[in-house]
């Protein structure tokens, strides 16, 4: 099943391995990339996406902010926070906003973890 | 070790630097796929230009660093220092897990600044946690030099007074080594003080700072 999935992160890096192990799991899936809050809000006012992974710290509006408006766009899809920045804080605000929360590294095993908690509802 | 702590704050700063530093570890254990030693704590309060007489990077050829800024009720700068080219080494080991060949040369500098991010993060939220903080951060940027140089390359004085926090890690099979530091002015002592404190009043601690 196709599904079209959106990974925002300012780090080059860090989206080349969310991309390269979900692709590996998930090989019919189409992936977006967006490297800030800006570019994620366009790519999913234009294109149907289902699940976002973002980062909190980036330039300009924080992911946090820029995943409050893409559920306004899209209602009802998975947006996961995939971050370093795992104060209590952060973690319940994702939480209120209806977000799941990850910590980073960005491994195999945080991305088993992200698919587990997707597609397990 | 100064005037600005008591024993009791000192040895509990290093408590909660050990505790942080420890989440930053496990953070880099996952990156790298490898177990990863630490040190005990230190702690160094001097100007930032007797830093290298006393920290011995005398023998490191270069440093490469990545640093970020935080602030809340204080402020400084978290640093994650390699030594010589194990920044690379361990770029290496990060992009080594993905199956698809990579170009690690061009995607070092971007990698660094990552792993950098990752780990300092990951501790400076334990104590942001333990203290009752909310830090802001900076975006990593990358510095190199020569041991302090990468220090005052965050644009403070050479003679300007800092409170440097260090702890070495290892991953004992790579021989690689680095440094966790942090590094802060005289102005946001009392804050750290303050959060100290907060931490050993959740403890229940007598506090007496006698």
């Amino acid at each position: 099943m196709s599904k079209p999935v959106l990974i925002v992160d300012d780090s080059r890096v860090s989206r080349m391995l969310a991309r390269a192990y979900l692709e590996e799991m998930r090989p019919g899936w189409v992936f977006f990339e967006a490297a800030n809050g800006d570019e994620a809000i366009a790519v999913a006012e234009r294109e149907p996406i289902e699940l976002v992974t973002l980062d909190v710290n980036m330039p300009g509006m924080s992911g946090l902010a820029a995943g409050e408006r893409i559920l306004q766009i899209r209602p009802g899809i998975h947006v996961v926070v995939l971050t370093a920045n795992v104060q209590s804080s952060v973690r319940q605000r994702a939480e209120t906003l209806g977000m799941h929360f990850l910590q980073k590294p960005v491994t195999e095993a945080t991305i088993t973890r992200l698919l587990e908690l997707v597609e397990g509802e | 070790m100064n005037n600005y702590l008591s024993p009791l704050q000192h040895d509990a700063l290093c408590e909660i630097f050990n505790i942080s530093v420890g989440r930053a570890a496990a953070a880099m254990s996952g990156l790298v796929g490898e177990e990863v030693s630490l040190s005990v704590p230190a702690m160094r309060f001097c100007r930032l230009d007797e830093l290298n007489d006393r920290i011995g990077w005398a023998q490191w050829r270069h440093v490469d660093a990545v640093a970020q800024h935080f602030a809340g009720s204080f402020d400084g700068d978290a640093l994650l220092m390699f030594a010589d080219d194990d920044g690379e080494e361990v770029v290496r080991l990060m992009l080594n897990s993905l199956k698809q060949p990579v170009d690690v040369e061009a995607l070092t500098s971007d990698a660094l600044a990552e792993v950098g991010n990752v780990l300092l993060t990951a501790c400076l939220s334990a104590l942001a946690d333990i203290m009752a903080e909310d830090f802001d951060y900076s975006l990593p940027s990358l510095c190199s030099g020569k041991g302090v140089d990468v220090l005052l390359q965050r644009g403070a004085e050479p003679e300007c007074q800092v409170l440097f926090l260090h702890i070495q890690f290892l991953l004992e099979t790579k021989r690689i080594e680095g440094y966790l530091a942090f590094l802060l002015g005289v102005s946001s002592l009392d804050g750290l003080r303050n959060g100290v404190d907060r931490f050993l009043g959740h403890l229940g601690a007598a506090v007496n700072h006698g």
